[in-house]
């Protein structure tokens, strides 16, 4: 009950949050919830703020970055430097993909 | 990026094989703990990584909890190499001596480029300055560039400029070469201008003085062309230093008729090679005497900077008995000479009026004898003597 009530109040303070924020026009970079992702090409990827790593595998690497669950598909990935303040991707990436947290 | 290797190298890194387990918690705990990875490889069954050596002696306790069995494969870095090769002191004094004769070589000057001469050759720049203590093999601390630079603009009263600039081992001389006064006929003096060749008068340009002769005249050496001595109405006379040109068609030869092909060749030639290192001249050979000597030295370099390591060459030679030009080559020794003499015409003269080229034989060899009509200004400057008592 106690732990709803939390998520409801949450809720509202976030939409509270991004309503002020699209009023007063502030890049959508300046919002410290958001990953920061830089990419070169396919070849490397650069992930700022990264939390953790979710799944690890040849193939794919999926990184938990607070509000989002980022996925990265590719051959040959390699994780060339990896830290809470910037982890480096490198290889062939397919493809990025996306998951909301909660 | 190079610098984070380097750093890696010198403060040594160990690659490892994380296996088994939950290979992402493994991760997740390591950076967790502050244990920095990098160059994360996921094989098959197992995760290969680099980490610090201080990061893998703490990694026993993430590995444990995530079930993961760790391995060294590879060890990296200086503190690894250094402790291969502790007991081998030969190395350690090896490396210290060269350290120390790295340290040594530095203090001391190895290579000097000269830049900024136009009239003056390098060479004429070393010395005097090595005369003033700039020179290869010396302490760089012993040299007082400032001095030496002055020192030299007085020696060489051509320079209006010099300075030494000491850039590691090397240096760097810069200098400025003073114009010279443009030099301008001496008006102050009363002067005729007199005829230098025997020609025609084609044009007269008397800007000061009066013009003794007309277009058309013809004139020989000598005579005179615009006087200094004017006359005033009243009857006296004015001397000034006459300025003009005077324009004439003279007549100019060119014969190869009677060309000496007798020639003196070189023989007895001696060379000799010496090894240049740090200033010193190692002799590869006996001396090849001082008749005719010349030497140069061929140092390393890349274009830019020359290194105090390289090869002299001595060469020298005696002259032989005279000996004549072989027949064959005699049309081409001609036509040389011939050519010579035509540019000297063409460049003495202003305009060829006309030319007149011959070709005749003697003993089989063609020669070339040229009549040019040529245009040119044959006045000179002769001073009017005055005697004033």
């Amino acid at each position: 009950m106690a732990s709803s009530k939390r998520k409801k109040r949450e809720t509202a303070e976030n939409e509270r949050k991004n309503t002020l924020r699209e009023k007063l026009e502030i890049p959508e970079m300046l919002d410290s919830s958001l990953p920061h992702i830089e990419t070169n090409g396919n070849r490397e990827i650069i992930v700022d703020g990264c939390k953790g790593i979710v799944e690890y595998s040849q193939s794919r690497i999926k990184l938990n970055t607070g509000a989002l669950l980022v996925g990265f598909t590719g051959d040959d990935i390699e994780i060339k430097n990896y830290s809470d303040i910037q982890t480096v991707i490198t290889g062939n990436i397919f493809s990025i993909d996306f998951e909301s947290v909660g | 990026m190079i610098i984070i290797r380097i750093l890696r190298f010198l403060r040594g890194y160990v690659s490892f094989t994380a296996s088994g387990g939950f290979i992402e918690r493994f991760v997740n705990l390591c950076t967790k703990n502050r244990i920095p990875l990098w160059n994360l490889k996921r094989k098959e069954d197992y995760l290969r990584a680099d980490t610090t050596v201080k990061g893998y002696k703490i990694i026993r306790e993430s590995a444990k909890r995530s079930g993961v069995r760790v391995s060294i494969t590879k060890k990296h870095g200086l503190p690894f190499f250094m402790r291969a090769y502790r007991k081998r002191a030969g190395i350690l004094i090896g490396f210290g001596f060269a350290c120390l004769l790295v340290a040594f070589l530095s203090s001391m000057i190895w290579s000097i480029s000269v830049s900024g001469n136009i009239e003056l050759t390098d060479e004429q720049i070393l010395e005097a300055f090595y005369e003033n203590g700039v020179r290869i093999g010396e302490f760089k601390a012993k040299i007082d560039c400032e001095e030496a630079a002055y020192n030299v603009t007085r020696a060489l009263p051509s320079l209006s400029f010099a300075s030494v600039n000491i850039i590691g081992s090397r240096a760097e001389i810069v200098v400025n070469e003073r114009s010279e006064k443009p030099s301008f006929p001496d008006n102050s003096k009363p002067c005729n201008i007199i005829s230098a060749e025997n020609g025609t008068v084609v044009s007269i340009e008397a800007n000061i003085g009066r013009a003794e002769i007309e277009v058309g005249d013809a004139v020989v050496k000598g005579d005179l062309l615009i006087s200094g001595i004017t006359e005033n109405a009243d009857g006296s006379e004015n001397l000034m230093a006459a300025r003009g040109k005077v324009f004439a068609s003279v007549r100019k030869k060119i014969n190869t008729n009677n060309l000496d092909f007798s020639f003196r060749t070189q023989k007895a030639e001696k060379n000799r090679r010496l090894v240049y290192i740090l200033g010193v001249e190692i002799p590869v050979g006996p001396p090849v005497g001082e008749k005719n000597a010349s030497r140069f030295i061929q140092k390393l370099t890349n274009g830019e900077i020359e290194l105090p390591l390289g090869i002299v060459k001595e060469h020298s030679y005696e002259l032989s008995d005279k000996v004549t030009l072989p027949e064959e080559y005699r049309p081409l020794y001609c036509a040389k000479a011939y050519c010579e003499n035509y540019r000297d015409i063409f460049l003495q003269s202003e305009e060829i009026i006309s030319q007149l080229v011959t070709e005749n034989k003697n003993n089989g060899i063609t020669y070339f004898s040229g009549e040019y009509q040529v245009k040119k200004d044959i006045g000179v400057r002769k001073a009017i003597l005055v005697d004033i008592s």
